[in-house]
């Protein structure tokens, strides 16, 4: 018992000036005081020992927690290493989808420039004719004729130039389609990309498999002129949704050759500041499932080895992030598909 | 069901408090005893049976009843009950497993009678420094006896000496076993509420290495040294055990994770120095997820009152039985004793109980459960 209260306890104990009775509730009264104190003694020392051993404990699991964030920092750093390496890896996929497509559009391009060749030999053959009926004119005299003659060599030898010029542009088209994009906006004619590009890709097929045929529309809108894009991206757009509408309807076209006939369109549309492409195919058209996926990077539905999936998913890229337009699809299973590329004309 | 209490310090006060509760006529024929190692049980035990009374017994680790409590001291609830409601089992375990014992004693109580119910001491400390697998008893008499059994009692004590735990009935008793005060649950009803007030703190840990009741690391870290650290503890050396227990196990039990169940408190009981692990009082698997717990906040009292009151409605009973683990005596100190009195105030009935080494008894969330840290309290009604 607490040294004071005893005190008092034995003060009341052999006081007599107390009854018994008021004694027997005055030392209840200590006894309880004691009892309480004792209990606010055992209170405090215990709050005392346990706030310790709470800083401590709090203190410690502060210290580990800290040691799991540089943990988990130090994998952060790990997985942004992986990661920048997957984008690298990326890119070059990115670099050889492309070259891939060259390769598709080889055959294309041997078919366009075939033609302006065949103008610039035959047109050369006929220039060295004329040449020799000149110079019989001149040592006959005949200057008139001579100079007549002159006039058609002039016109077969701008012929020659103009073909000459369009076999460059094939080619230099070609260079630009592998070169890697210079990001660079310049003022495009869309029609005629677009025009190129189905002819390529078309002839491209064609050169593969001879038996394809298909029915082609184009319906381009003059008045859209020259417009801001990147060619060699936009120009990659037109040819992946192409190569993709025309895959579609040579497969349908495989699964029913009687009563069937292929046909793919492109279409040009100013629509107040906006500049729209449709690229529309009557081929089989799409289920939801496929269509929920078809602008991840990597699907597929082709077999494997004949299409990396990124068609799709670079196209997406390049109309939403770098030219700030959209890219849909209105598509029915079995029936065909439409995908519509919307850039603004700024 | 008439029940009265009684206590001393000696046999002799026994034998003379056990006299004068029978001045009135009353005549007990079945006692509870609580007692410390240092008391003379078979002393006491043929005090009792010289009156023709049955007897449940277990040593102690301070002991109690309604009014007071004391150290190293007797505490006897004595009943006057009829036969044909309770008897006395008794499995001494010796060479067969803990669930061969067990499977044993509930045959025989379901051979007795087909609603048993258990008021059971069991010894706690085993050879091995750890103590009796408390959860796998109670899992292998309730699988003999069906889930919903009342199960309530405690693990014997021995003043924290740590030199062995009894429990004995008349003429026989033991170091590793169990006894059981079976009742018939159709003439006797039992309410009780096993409550420990333990709060968890900090974050879930893993336990990454451990061998049934010794617990090598956590979080991949040295056990005990991460225990010690933790809780700020100066013990450094290999022959403190009893100061760790004292000083830290006893205040700061793990919460283990069970599966749709309360989370299971285990003190850690000691160490091994030389491995650098933890022994705790149960075995805990490897992959366990616990926390660390701090001791109950001062207001414990007001809950376990409450709740009592709440599931006590407007029944009443014949007798009250409490088996307090011994830690709350360490942290609540003076206030485990309060606790007590206030569970008695709120049965107004004759009262005993100890402070144990684990306690049976129910669970919140109704489950009969091995507790650590609860007091777990059952009240007693002749139907
Ligand atoms: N016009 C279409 N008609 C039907 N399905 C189409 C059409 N265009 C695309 N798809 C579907 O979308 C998928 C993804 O197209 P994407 O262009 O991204 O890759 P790909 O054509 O499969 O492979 P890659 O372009 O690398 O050759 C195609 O595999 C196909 O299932
Ligand atoms: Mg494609």
């Amino acid at each position: 018992m607490n040294q004071q209260l005893q005190s008092v306890l034995d003060f009341i104990r052999h006081n007599e000036n107390i009854t018994e009775e008021e004694k027997n509730h005055l030392v209840a009264l200590v006894k309880k005081a004691n009892s309480d104190l004792e209990i606010t003694e055992f209170k405090l020392e215990r709050t005392e020992k346990v706030k310790r051993t709470t800083a401590i404990l709090l203190e410690e699991t502060i210290a580990e927690l800290e040691q799991k964030r540089k943990a988990i920092e130090e994998t952060n750093a790990a997985l942004s290493k992986s990661l920048a390496d997957l984008k690298a890896t990326q890119a070059q996929l990115i670099q050889s989808e492309k070259m891939a497509s060259l390769g598709e559009l080889t055959a294309g391009i041997a078919h366009e420039i075939q033609n302006p060749l065949n103008f610039v030999n035959n047109f050369s053959e006929v220039s060295n004719e004329l040449i020799d009926e000149m110079n019989e004119e001149m040592e006959k005299g005949d200057l008139e004729e001579a100079r007549e003659i002159a006039a058609d060599l002039k016109q077969n030898l701008e012929k020659i130039n103009h073909h000459g010029k369009r076999a460059d542009a094939i080619v230099k088209g070609m260079l630009q389609h592998s070169r890697a994009s210079s990001g660079q906006k310049e003022p495009t004619d869309l029609n005629v990309l677009c025009d190129e590009y189905l002819r390529l890709s078309y002839h491209g097929l064609r050169a593969k498999d001879n038996a394809f045929n298909a029915v082609l529309n184009t319906d381009f809108d003059t008045s859209i002129g020259k417009i801001n894009i990147v060619p060699q991206d936009i120009g990659r757009v037109v040819l992946n949704l192409l190569t993709n509408a025309f895959y579609a309807v040579n497969e349908k076209k495989k699964q029913r050759p009687e009563d069937y006939e292929p046909s793919v369109s492109i279409r040009t549309k100013k629509i107040g500041n906006k500049v729209e492409i449709r690229v529309e195919d009557n081929g089989n058209g799409m289920p939801e499932s496929v269509k929920d996926k078809i602008f991840q990077p990597f699907f597929t539905t082709k077999p494997t080895g004949q299409g990396t999936g990124l068609g799709l998913s670079m196209s997406y890229d390049i109309v939403t992030k770098g030219h700030g337009g959209t890219l849909k699809l209105e598509t029915k299973n079995g029936e065909g598909s439409t995908f519509i590329v919307e850039v603004p004309d700024v | 069901m008439k029940a009265k209490s009684i206590k001393g310090k000696s046999t002799e006060a026994i034998e003379a408090a056990l006299a004068s509760s029978m001045t009135d006529g009353f005549k007990p024929n079945l006692a509870i005893v609580f007692l410390s190692i240092k008391q003379d049980r078979q002393g006491i035990v043929d005090v009792l049976q010289s009156k023709g009374i049955d007897v449940l017994g277990a040593t102690s680790s301070g002991e109690f009843i309604d009014g007071h409590q004391d150290e190293e001291s007797i505490a006897i609830l004595l009943l006057d009950l009829s036969p044909k409601h309770y008897t006395i089992l008794f499995e001494d375990i010796g060479d067969r497993v803990l669930q061969d014992a067990a499977t044993q004693m509930a045959r025989d109580a379901l051979q007795k009678f087909s609603n048993p119910a258990f008021i059971l001491c069991t010894t706690s400390l085993m050879e091995d420094g750890g103590i009796l697998e408390g959860e796998t008893l109670i899992r292998s008499l309730e699988k003999v006896v069906g889930p919903g059994s009342n199960i309530f009692g405690g693990m014997a004590g021995d003043d924290l000496s740590f030199t062995g735990t009894y429990v004995f009935t008349n003429g026989r008793s033991t170091k590793y076993g169990m006894a059981a005060l079976l009742l018939d649950a159709d003439k006797i009803s039992l309410q009780g509420l096993a409550i420990s007030g333990w709060k968890p703190i900090g974050v879930f840990r893993t336990v990454t290495k451990s061998e049934a009741n010794l617990i090598y690391t956590i979080d991949g870290k040295p056990a005990l040294e991460m225990y010690l650290r933790f809780l700020g503890s100066d013990i450094s050396q290999a022959n403190d055990q009893l100061n760790f227990f004292e000083s830290l196990g006893r205040h700061y039990p793990f919460q283990i994770e069970r599966d749709n169940r309360e989370p299971l408190m285990c003190n850690p009981m000691g160490f091994d120095w030389e491995k650098g692990a933890l022994i705790c009082e149960s075995n805990v698997p490897q992959g366990s997820r616990f926390r660390f717990s701090m001791p109950p906040d001062f207001d414990i009292k007001d809950t376990l009152e409450a709740k009592a009151r709440e599931l006590k409605g407007d029944t009443d009973a014949d007798a009250l039985l409490i088996f307090s683990c011994v830690g709350r005596l360490a942290a609540l100190g003076p206030m485990a004793q309060q606790e007590n009195e206030a569970l008695q105030q709120v049965w107004n009935v004759p009262m005993a109980g100890f402070y144990c080494y684990g306690e049976y008894g129910r669970a919140v969330d109704g489950k009969h459960e091995f507790h650590s840290t609860t007091n777990s309290w059952v009240a007693l009604k002749e139907k």
